[in-house]
Protein backbone atom coordinates (compact mmCIF):
# COMPACT_ATOMS: atom_id res chain seq x y z
CA UNK A 1 0.00 0.00 0.00
CA UNK A 2 1.02 2.98 -0.44
CA UNK A 3 0.43 5.30 2.65
CA UNK A 4 2.48 2.33 3.90
CA UNK A 5 -0.75 1.04 6.24
CA UNK A 6 -1.80 -2.66 7.10
CA UNK A 7 -3.43 -4.76 4.90
CA UNK A 8 -5.90 -6.95 6.01
CA UNK A 9 -7.33 -8.18 2.87
CA UNK A 10 -10.68 -10.39 3.77
CA UNK A 11 -11.40 -7.85 6.95
CA UNK A 12 -10.98 -5.26 4.13
CA UNK A 13 -13.33 -6.39 1.98
CA UNK A 14 -15.80 -6.25 4.87
CA UNK A 15 -15.77 -3.40 5.86
CA UNK A 16 -15.66 -1.25 2.37
CA UNK A 17 -18.66 -3.18 1.84
CA UNK A 18 -20.10 -1.94 4.99
CA UNK A 19 -19.04 1.15 4.29
CA UNK A 20 -19.91 1.87 0.40
CA UNK A 21 -23.50 0.54 1.24
CA UNK A 22 -24.20 2.70 4.01
CA UNK A 23 -23.03 5.90 2.64
CA UNK A 24 -24.85 8.83 5.03
CA UNK A 25 -24.02 12.20 3.34
CA UNK A 26 -24.32 15.60 4.06
CA UNK A 27 -24.63 18.24 1.74
CA UNK A 28 -23.74 21.96 1.79
CA UNK A 29 -26.85 22.78 0.40
CA UNK A 30 -26.16 25.60 -1.79
CA UNK A 31 -27.14 26.66 -5.43
CA UNK A 32 -29.60 25.07 -7.56
CA UNK A 33 -28.49 21.76 -7.55
CA UNK A 34 -29.35 21.11 -4.02
CA UNK A 35 -33.22 21.13 -5.15
CA UNK A 36 -31.50 17.95 -7.30
CA UNK A 37 -30.67 15.73 -4.26
CA UNK A 38 -34.08 16.67 -2.74
CA UNK A 39 -35.60 15.25 -6.00
CA UNK A 40 -33.24 12.55 -5.46
CA UNK A 41 -34.08 12.25 -1.81
CA UNK A 42 -38.08 11.78 -2.93
CA UNK A 43 -40.08 8.60 -3.70
CA UNK A 44 -39.30 8.38 -7.45
CA UNK A 45 -35.87 8.05 -7.62
CA UNK A 46 -34.92 7.06 -3.81
CA UNK A 47 -31.83 7.26 -3.04
CA UNK A 48 -32.30 5.29 0.19
CA UNK A 49 -32.38 2.12 -1.83
CA UNK A 50 -28.53 2.57 -2.23
CA UNK A 51 -28.19 3.05 1.31
CA UNK A 52 -27.32 6.96 1.42
CA UNK A 53 -28.79 8.65 4.40
CA UNK A 54 -28.55 12.57 4.36
CA UNK A 55 -27.22 13.12 8.04
CA UNK A 56 -27.54 17.06 9.35
CA UNK A 57 -24.63 16.63 11.55
CA UNK A 58 -21.15 15.77 9.47
CA UNK A 59 -19.60 14.38 12.72
CA UNK A 60 -22.19 11.11 11.61
CA UNK A 61 -21.87 11.70 7.97
CA UNK A 62 -19.12 9.70 5.60
CA UNK A 63 -19.98 11.48 2.29
CA UNK A 64 -19.75 15.48 1.77
CA UNK A 65 -21.70 16.24 -1.07
CA UNK A 66 -20.75 19.89 -2.06
CA UNK A 67 -23.63 21.41 -4.55
CA UNK A 68 -23.72 24.92 -5.80
CA UNK A 69 -20.94 27.69 -5.55
CA UNK A 70 -18.62 28.48 -3.11
CA UNK A 71 -17.56 31.72 -2.41
CA UNK A 72 -14.25 32.52 -0.69
CA UNK A 73 -16.30 33.71 2.57
CA UNK A 74 -17.44 30.30 2.33
CA UNK A 75 -14.13 28.36 1.70
CA UNK A 76 -13.56 28.08 5.28
CA UNK A 77 -16.79 27.20 6.47
CA UNK A 78 -16.56 24.20 3.56
CA UNK A 79 -13.11 23.18 5.05
CA UNK A 80 -14.08 23.01 8.57
CA UNK A 81 -17.21 21.18 7.36
CA UNK A 82 -14.49 18.49 6.08
CA UNK A 83 -12.46 18.21 8.69
CA UNK A 84 -15.53 17.81 10.92
CA UNK A 85 -16.31 14.02 9.68
CA UNK A 86 -14.70 10.94 11.03
CA UNK A 87 -12.15 9.47 8.72
CA UNK A 88 -12.69 7.34 6.13
CA UNK A 89 -14.21 10.41 4.06
CA UNK A 90 -15.16 10.83 0.71
CA UNK A 91 -16.32 14.43 -1.30
CA UNK A 92 -18.66 14.26 -4.12
CA UNK A 93 -18.92 17.10 -6.32
CA UNK A 94 -22.50 17.69 -7.93
CA UNK A 95 -22.88 20.27 -10.68
CA UNK A 96 -20.34 22.50 -12.48
CA UNK A 97 -20.30 25.05 -10.13
CA UNK A 98 -18.70 23.03 -6.78
CA UNK A 99 -16.50 21.02 -10.22
CA UNK A 100 -15.00 24.15 -11.56
CA UNK A 101 -16.87 27.42 -11.07
CA UNK A 102 -19.40 27.01 -13.78
CA UNK A 103 -21.37 30.27 -14.60
CA UNK A 104 -19.17 31.63 -12.31
CA UNK A 105 -16.03 30.90 -13.99
CA UNK A 106 -13.10 33.09 -12.99
CA UNK A 107 -13.52 35.24 -15.59
CA UNK A 108 -16.48 35.77 -15.24
CA UNK A 109 -16.34 36.22 -11.05
CA UNK A 110 -14.62 37.73 -8.58
CA UNK A 111 -15.40 36.28 -5.45
CA UNK A 112 -16.49 32.56 -6.03
CA UNK A 113 -13.78 29.07 -6.01
CA UNK A 114 -13.42 28.24 -8.88
CA UNK A 115 -13.76 24.17 -8.39
CA UNK A 116 -13.98 23.00 -4.40
CA UNK A 117 -10.93 20.83 -5.44
CA UNK A 118 -8.87 23.58 -4.06
CA UNK A 119 -10.26 23.35 -0.26
CA UNK A 120 -11.41 19.52 -0.07
CA UNK A 121 -9.85 16.58 -2.01
CA UNK A 122 -12.70 15.18 -4.04
CA UNK A 123 -13.60 11.89 -4.96
CA UNK A 124 -16.20 12.16 -7.51
CA UNK A 125 -17.43 14.27 -9.62
CA UNK A 126 -21.40 14.74 -11.06
CA UNK A 127 -20.95 16.66 -14.03
CA UNK A 128 -24.50 18.91 -14.95
CA UNK A 129 -25.92 22.40 -14.52
CA UNK A 130 -27.99 21.15 -12.21
CA UNK A 131 -27.24 17.50 -12.74
CA UNK A 132 -30.02 15.17 -13.11
CA UNK A 133 -31.15 12.89 -9.85
CA UNK A 134 -29.81 10.21 -12.23
CA UNK A 135 -26.54 11.68 -12.66
CA UNK A 136 -26.25 11.48 -8.63
CA UNK A 137 -27.37 8.22 -8.83
CA UNK A 138 -24.87 7.04 -11.14
CA UNK A 139 -21.91 8.51 -9.09
CA UNK A 140 -23.03 7.46 -5.63
CA UNK A 141 -22.49 3.99 -7.59
CA UNK A 142 -19.26 4.52 -9.08
CA UNK A 143 -18.50 6.17 -6.18
CA UNK A 144 -19.90 2.77 -4.21
CA UNK A 145 -17.26 0.55 -6.82
CA UNK A 146 -14.47 2.79 -5.85
CA UNK A 147 -14.72 2.32 -1.86
CA UNK A 148 -15.16 -1.27 -3.12
CA UNK A 149 -12.30 -1.15 -5.07
CA UNK A 150 -9.89 0.40 -2.70
CA UNK A 151 -9.31 3.15 -5.72
CA UNK A 152 -8.80 6.68 -4.33
CA UNK A 153 -8.17 9.08 -6.89
CA UNK A 154 -6.41 11.85 -4.49
CA UNK A 155 -4.86 10.53 -1.06
CA UNK A 156 -6.38 11.42 2.10
CA UNK A 157 -5.67 14.90 3.07
CA UNK B 1 -50.64 66.46 -4.20
CA UNK B 2 -48.03 65.99 -6.34
CA UNK B 3 -44.36 65.10 -5.92
CA UNK B 4 -43.22 68.11 -7.93
CA UNK B 5 -44.71 70.22 -4.78
CA UNK B 6 -42.35 69.06 -2.79
CA UNK B 7 -39.77 70.83 -4.58
CA UNK B 8 -40.29 74.30 -3.45
CA UNK B 9 -40.63 73.73 0.26
CA UNK B 10 -37.32 71.88 -0.10
CA UNK B 11 -35.62 74.60 -1.29
CA UNK B 12 -37.13 76.69 1.26
CA UNK B 13 -36.17 74.05 4.06
CA UNK B 14 -32.68 73.77 2.90
CA UNK B 15 -31.72 76.20 0.49
CA UNK B 16 -29.21 75.51 -2.73
CA UNK B 17 -29.49 71.62 -1.59
CA UNK B 18 -31.71 71.05 -4.69
CA UNK B 19 -29.73 71.04 -8.40
CA UNK B 20 -32.18 69.57 -10.46
CA UNK B 21 -35.26 67.74 -11.12
CA UNK B 22 -35.48 65.51 -14.03
CA UNK B 23 -38.12 62.68 -14.77
CA UNK B 24 -37.22 58.91 -13.46
CA UNK B 25 -38.05 56.46 -15.48
CA UNK B 26 -41.55 56.18 -18.14
CA UNK B 27 -43.67 55.89 -15.30
CA UNK B 28 -44.05 60.16 -14.88
CA UNK B 29 -42.17 59.98 -11.57
CA UNK B 30 -39.28 62.44 -10.94
CA UNK B 31 -35.75 62.04 -9.69
CA UNK B 32 -34.06 65.23 -7.23
CA UNK B 33 -30.45 65.98 -7.43
CA UNK B 34 -29.29 66.96 -4.40
CA UNK B 35 -26.16 68.22 -2.96
CA UNK B 36 -23.64 65.31 -1.46
CA UNK B 37 -22.97 67.17 1.69
CA UNK B 38 -26.35 68.51 2.20
CA UNK B 39 -28.14 64.92 2.10
CA UNK B 40 -29.31 64.03 5.85
CA UNK B 41 -30.84 67.99 5.98
CA UNK B 42 -32.49 66.99 2.71
CA UNK B 43 -33.78 64.02 4.27
CA UNK B 44 -35.10 65.60 7.29
CA UNK B 45 -36.95 67.77 5.59
CA UNK B 46 -38.72 65.33 3.40
CA UNK B 47 -39.24 62.98 6.14
CA UNK B 48 -40.66 65.38 8.46
CA UNK B 49 -43.44 66.79 5.96
CA UNK B 50 -46.88 66.92 7.12
CA UNK B 51 -47.79 65.86 3.26
CA UNK B 52 -45.32 63.48 2.06
CA UNK B 53 -43.87 62.18 4.77
CA UNK B 54 -41.29 59.97 2.93
CA UNK B 55 -40.75 57.24 5.96
CA UNK B 56 -39.74 54.10 3.74
CA UNK B 57 -36.01 53.70 2.37
CA UNK B 58 -36.98 50.61 -0.34
CA UNK B 59 -33.57 50.31 -1.82
CA UNK B 60 -30.05 52.47 -1.99
CA UNK B 61 -28.30 52.11 -5.68
CA UNK B 62 -25.07 52.81 -6.49
CA UNK B 63 -23.64 53.04 -10.28
CA UNK B 64 -20.28 54.60 -11.81
CA UNK B 65 -21.12 57.14 -14.26
CA UNK B 66 -17.59 58.33 -15.42
CA UNK B 67 -15.44 59.59 -12.97
CA UNK B 68 -18.46 59.71 -10.64
CA UNK B 69 -20.77 57.18 -8.27
CA UNK B 70 -24.31 57.89 -8.26
CA UNK B 71 -26.44 57.37 -5.63
CA UNK B 72 -29.90 56.81 -6.00
CA UNK B 73 -32.59 56.99 -2.67
CA UNK B 74 -36.44 55.00 -4.05
CA UNK B 75 -38.12 56.34 -1.18
CA UNK B 76 -42.00 55.87 -0.58
CA UNK B 77 -44.24 57.29 1.82
CA UNK B 78 -46.50 54.40 3.46
CA UNK B 79 -49.22 56.52 4.34
CA UNK B 80 -49.53 58.71 1.59
CA UNK B 81 -48.36 56.69 -1.51
CA UNK B 82 -46.07 59.05 -2.89
CA UNK B 83 -42.99 57.58 -4.41
CA UNK B 84 -39.34 59.74 -4.81
CA UNK B 85 -35.93 59.18 -6.39
CA UNK B 86 -33.50 61.25 -4.39
CA UNK B 87 -30.10 61.40 -6.68
CA UNK B 88 -26.21 62.39 -5.32
CA UNK B 89 -23.38 61.96 -7.32
CA UNK B 90 -19.64 61.77 -5.72
CA UNK B 91 -16.51 61.79 -7.09
CA UNK B 92 -13.61 60.23 -5.05
CA UNK B 93 -9.83 60.83 -5.90
CA UNK B 94 -8.84 58.21 -7.93
CA UNK B 95 -10.93 55.50 -9.40
CA UNK B 96 -9.74 52.84 -7.11
CA UNK B 97 -9.69 55.00 -3.75
CA UNK B 98 -12.45 55.31 -1.10
CA UNK B 99 -15.04 58.12 -0.71
CA UNK B 100 -16.64 59.29 2.15
CA UNK B 101 -20.52 60.08 1.94
CA UNK B 102 -22.86 61.00 4.86
CA UNK B 103 -25.33 58.41 6.68
CA UNK B 104 -29.24 58.69 6.26
CA UNK B 105 -29.16 55.80 9.03
CA UNK B 106 -30.39 58.82 11.67
CA UNK B 107 -33.74 59.43 9.34
CA UNK B 108 -34.39 56.24 7.36
CA UNK B 109 -33.29 53.36 9.70
CA UNK B 110 -33.24 50.67 7.13
CA UNK B 111 -30.59 52.47 4.98
CA UNK B 112 -28.12 50.18 7.53
CA UNK B 113 -27.35 47.46 5.71
CA UNK B 114 -27.93 48.95 2.05
CA UNK B 115 -25.70 51.16 3.19
CA UNK B 116 -22.75 48.38 4.22
CA UNK B 117 -23.42 47.00 0.99
CA UNK B 118 -22.38 49.99 -1.05
CA UNK B 119 -19.14 50.72 1.20
CA UNK B 120 -18.20 47.00 0.82
CA UNK B 121 -18.75 47.17 -3.13
CA UNK B 122 -18.06 50.36 -4.32
CA UNK B 123 -15.77 51.76 -1.69
CA UNK B 124 -18.57 54.66 -0.10
CA UNK B 125 -17.70 55.06 3.73
CA UNK B 126 -20.65 56.37 5.26
CA UNK B 127 -20.05 58.68 7.85
CA UNK B 128 -22.69 58.12 10.94
CA UNK B 129 -23.49 54.59 10.14
CA UNK B 130 -23.53 53.01 13.38
CA UNK B 131 -23.04 49.24 12.94
CA UNK B 132 -19.48 47.81 13.56
CA UNK B 133 -17.19 47.07 10.85
CA UNK B 134 -18.37 50.23 8.83
CA UNK B 135 -15.50 51.84 9.23
CA UNK B 136 -13.20 48.91 8.26
CA UNK B 137 -15.38 48.69 5.00
CA UNK B 138 -15.86 44.72 4.64
CA UNK B 139 -19.11 43.76 5.51
CA UNK B 140 -20.03 40.81 2.47
CA UNK B 141 -16.85 40.08 1.66
CA UNK B 142 -14.26 38.11 3.58
CA UNK B 143 -12.06 39.97 5.77
CA UNK B 144 -8.96 41.28 4.04
CA UNK B 145 -10.01 41.65 0.69
CA UNK B 146 -8.74 44.27 -2.23
CA UNK B 147 -10.43 46.53 -3.86
CA UNK B 148 -13.88 47.29 -4.29
CA UNK B 149 -15.17 44.43 -6.66
CA UNK B 150 -18.40 47.30 -8.70
CA UNK B 151 -16.10 49.78 -9.52
CA UNK B 152 -15.04 49.72 -13.40
CA UNK B 153 -11.33 50.21 -12.40
CA UNK B 154 -11.78 46.86 -10.10
CA UNK B 155 -9.02 44.07 -11.39
CA UNK B 156 -9.97 40.63 -10.38
CA UNK B 157 -7.57 38.66 -7.69
CA UNK B 158 -5.21 36.16 -8.83
CA UNK B 159 -5.41 34.50 -5.46
CA UNK B 160 -7.35 34.75 -1.96
CA UNK B 161 -6.77 32.76 1.01
CA UNK B 162 -4.19 30.28 -1.35
CA UNK B 163 -6.51 29.33 -3.35
CA UNK B 164 -5.60 30.63 -7.26
CA UNK B 165 -8.62 32.46 -8.91
CA UNK B 166 -7.50 30.80 -11.97
CA UNK B 167 -8.75 28.35 -14.14
CA UNK B 168 -7.10 24.38 -14.07
CA UNK B 169 -4.19 24.60 -16.13
CA UNK B 170 -3.96 20.75 -16.24
CA UNK B 171 -1.43 17.86 -14.48
CA UNK B 172 2.12 18.12 -15.03
CA UNK B 173 2.71 14.89 -12.78
CA UNK B 174 0.35 11.75 -13.08
CA UNK B 175 -2.10 11.35 -10.97
CA UNK B 176 -2.72 7.73 -9.03
CA UNK B 177 -3.76 6.04 -11.81
CA UNK B 178 -0.61 7.37 -13.75
CA UNK B 179 -2.93 9.45 -16.23
CA UNK B 180 -1.56 12.78 -17.40
CA UNK B 181 -4.18 15.20 -18.43
S1 LIG C 1 -24.12 23.91 -11.47
FE1 LIG C 1 -25.87 25.00 -12.36
S2 LIG C 1 -27.65 24.11 -11.36
FE2 LIG C 1 -25.87 23.59 -10.10
S3 LIG C 1 -25.72 25.19 -8.57
FE3 LIG C 1 -24.43 25.81 -10.30
S4 LIG C 1 -25.76 27.09 -11.58
FE4 LIG C 1 -27.09 25.94 -10.17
Amino acid sequence: MKSGGFHLSTIDKVLSWARSSSLWYVTTGGGCCADEILAAMGPRYDLERFGCVQQIDPRQADLLIVTGLISYKAATHLRALYDQMPAPKYVMCLGSCATGGGPFAPEFSYGVVPGADRIVPVDIYVPGCPARPEAIMNGLITLQEKIRGHQRSHPQA
Amino acid sequence: MDTSDLIPRLEEAVPGAVLEVRPFGRGGEISVWVEAKSIQKVAQAIRKDVDFSFDWLENLSVMEVDKALVLTYFLRSQEKGHTLYLRVSIVPDSPEAPVEMLSVVKTWPMAKLPELEASDLFGIRFVGNPVPGSSSGRFILPRGWVGYPLRKSYVFPTEFLNIPHTRPTGHTEPDDYGVVT
